[in-house]
């Protein structure tokens, strides 16, 4: 017990987010004060960055709760991430018909559950805290509740996660009545490959493919994208994605990689088909929002090259893609927040404000994976080890892809400078939103620039997923 | 083994369900029998029944309702709780504690939303 | 006893009724319903696998975390479902247009 409470620094990073949650939850009982709940999460989240940065290189367990430098590269990005949609959410619930201390709450206990996922290390425990953190943004989704579409969003985004995990729960079971075991690395030793084992592995993918939105599974997505408060879809893009991401690195790199031949193919065809099927509906959105959907759909698919290519390198980019992918979609939806949902909303956004329109031009060739910036070294890794293993055919899908891709997101460059405007009135405000486009901005021209040792720590990090 | 235990369930079952089938009978030969018109009704816990059986509930019911499932499901988690505490010693109490602490500080959102008063005026 | 088989048996058509339930059914209510029927076809699972693996109570408590989480979140999908209720008047899942490309 004595050595027990002696590693209790590791959770202190959470036991913060949560208490501040708590205070958040009650500083703006009344609708009043919207601002200083905004605040307290600014300042919950800054403090567990801080005191997370001073457990860089601690290894330790809690019971069956681990740190170790995987699980903090994706609390620094889930903690990074989450201040952001805080940044953006301090402007945004201006319009909220309500008190916004529940939403803050509810942000910081998702992001919370979002860290315990990564620390989990059996199976219970990565099920209750995907679950905190999934029940935290089907109510995050459906927050403006006077918005029907919010109310559809949340309710589509509710029904879709409970089956995805209730066929995610029965592989599952069946993971535990053939090795016996909850511990991941004990189950990767015990597995072997059977009929029922295949069946497990058959509802774990379509289970984790509707959590990362992988094609056949993937429908729910621009609804719920559309539907919900642009915070909050900044929050599903950037940190609820790389959540599935880490989820599906823990079970199937970690938990099942000794049944590697079995799941590559599948991984490798879902990737492929998410790609293509992501990139090619983008090109006729009308809705920025929606467009980003299906753009955030086909970078879902590019994670998961990384993940059948199988090797330290595919895995590590795979995480390097989701760091990049966070700041581009917080990003972007910090801008379409301010300015307007449809492309026509974005027109003459030049005139307007240089900074968002700056801004969101980086985003946009960031996305299509523009050489300078941070995601073109995502892409050219994740392709780069998709080669390495032999899958050259899916680098060159990913390759064609990213080309596909350039077309939509230049007509979003092609609405803010080319097309004019009748909105001419200059901006001289400094939205919260622009300062989040900002903050996410330099973050890409400084990965962008200096990737290496963004990379380097990542491929250090992955060694201890990596069998 | 396996048969044995499955039959003696079956009969039980089968004298389970003639016990009451019996219990209704029995009455049946020494009662004197009387038509009235307050028999016929409803029985209403002896209430003298008004409307249709179809009344829509206030929305408030179903607030109850919700937060009752919470509250009343939770409580579930302490039994395997019990089952360790005496191995684990202080630390599981502790964290115990930190659970139900958790669920005050829920109590306490609720109560100070509302949520608890049963008379409420929406405004709609 | 009875023997593991029937038992996967059995939850693997509990599975499929509930499966079979959220994809047809246009109410929300019977569509919880059916999500619910999955997750006990789950936990019947569990349960009949922890007597395989007498030592400990692993599985159990997997099935009890599993009935827990399944109460929070038949909990939020009604409390959503009240919502619409009072900004549509009806519940109904085919109601559910807002959202298309």
């Amino acid at each position: 017990m004595a050595d027990t409470l002696s590693m209790l620094n590791i959770v202190i990073p959470e036991i913060i987010v949560v208490l501040f949650a708590f205070l958040a939850l009650f500083s703006d009982l009344k609708g009043k004060n919207r601002r200083l709940a905004g605040f307290i999460t600014l300042v919950g989240f800054i403090l567990a960055i801080l005191y997370l940065l001073t457990l860089k290189g601690v290894e330790g367990n809690l019971l069956t709760f681990v740190l170790d430098s995987y699980a903090w590269s994706f609390k620094m990005l889930f903690l990074f991430a989450s201040a952001i949609v805080a940044v953006i959410s301090i402007g945004y619930l201006e319009r909220a018909k309500s008190s916004v201390g529940e939403y803050y709450a509810l942000l910081m206990l998702a992001t919370a559950g979002a860290m315990f996922v990564v620390s989990a290390r059996d199976l219970i425990t990565l099920y209750v805290a995907f679950e905190t953190a999934s029940l935290s943004s089907y109510a995050l989704a459906a927050y403006f509740r006077w918005d029907r579409r919010s109310n559809e969003a949340g309710l589509k985004y509710l029904f879709y996660g409970a089956f995805s995990s209730a066929l995610i729960l029965y592989g599952l079971s069946l993971i535990y009545g053939l090795t016996g075991r909850v511990e991941l690395e004990a189950i990767s030793l015990a597995i072997s490959s059977s009929p029922v084992a295949y069946l497990a592995l058959a509802m774990l993918i379509a289970g984790f493919g509707y959590k990362v939105s992988a094609v056949p599974f993937h429908m729910w997505t621009p609804d719920v994208y559309q539907g919900a408060p642009t915070s909050v879809t900044a929050f599903l893009a950037a940190v609820s994605k790389a959540m599935g991401v880490a989820i599906f690195l823990q079970i199937f790199v970690l938990g099942l990689g000794s049944m590697i031949g079995d799941w590559r193919l599948i991984i490798a065809v879902i990737a492929a088909v998410t790609m293509t099927l992501g990139n090619v509906v983008a090109l006729v959105q009308t809705n920025v929002k929606r467009m980003l959907a299906y753009s955030s759909i086909a970078h879902a698919g590019y994670a998961l090259v990384g993940i059948a290519a199988f090797n330290p390198l595919g895995i590590a980019s795979a995480i390097f893609h989701m760091v990049t992918h966070a700041l581009m979609k917080a990003g972007s939806f910090a801008v379409v927040g301010d300015e307007g949902e449809s492309i026509h909303q974005l027109n003459g956004l030049w005139k307007r404000s240089r900074i968002a329109a700056f801004a969101m031009t980086v985003f946009m060739f960031s996305l299509a994976g523009f050489p300078p910036l941070a995601g073109f070294w995502s892409k050219y890794w994740l392709f780069w080890s998709a080669m390495e293993s032999g899958l050259w055919i899916l680098a060159l899908i990913g390759v064609l892809n990213s080309v596909i891709s350039v077309f939509y997101y230049a007509r979003v460059i092609r609405a803010i400078y080319v097309i004019e405007s009748p909105r001419t009135l200059k901006i001289s405000r400094m939205s919260s939103a622009v300062v989040a486009a900002v903050i996410c901005m330099t973050g890409i021209l400084i990965i962008g620039v200096y990737p290496q040792p963004v990379i380097a720590t990542l491929l250090e990090a992955i060694r201890a997923v990596y069998p | 083994m396996a048969v044995e235990v499955f039959v003696k369930m079956a009969l039980y079952m089968a004298i389970a369900l003639v016990i009451p089938v019996i219990a209704f009978f029995i009455p049946k030969l020494f009662t004197p029998s009387r038509y009235s018109y307050l028999k016929a009704e409803t029985y209403e816990c002896g209430e003298i029944p008004y409307g249709t059986a179809r009344v829509q509930f206030s929305i408030q019911y179903y607030t109850f309702a919700l937060m009752f499932v919470i509250f009343d499901i939770e409580a579930l988690m302490m039994f395997p709780w019990a089952v360790v505490v005496k191995e684990i010693g202080i630390l599981a109490v502790i964290e115990m504690l930190v659970f139900i602490g958790v669920f005050v500080i829920g109590l306490i959102y609720a109560w100070t939303k509302g949520a608890l008063r049963w008379v409420m005026n929406y405004p709609e | 006893m009875i023997p593991q088989s029937y038992v996967l048996a059995f939850s693997i058509l509990l599975l499929s009724i509930g499966a079979l339930g959220v994809m047809t059914k246009r109410n929300p209510i019977v569509m919880l319903m059916g999500i619910e029927l999955m997750l006990n076809a789950a936990n019947i699972n569990l349960i009949s696998f922890s007597r395989l693996f007498p030592e400990g109570f692993t599985a159990q408590v997997f099935a009890l975390f599993i009935i827990l989480v399944a109460a929070a979140e038949s909990a939020i999908a009604l409390a959503i479902v009240v919502r619409i209720f009072r900004n549509h008047g009806i519940v109904d899942i085919s109601l559910f247009e807002g959202l298309r490309w």
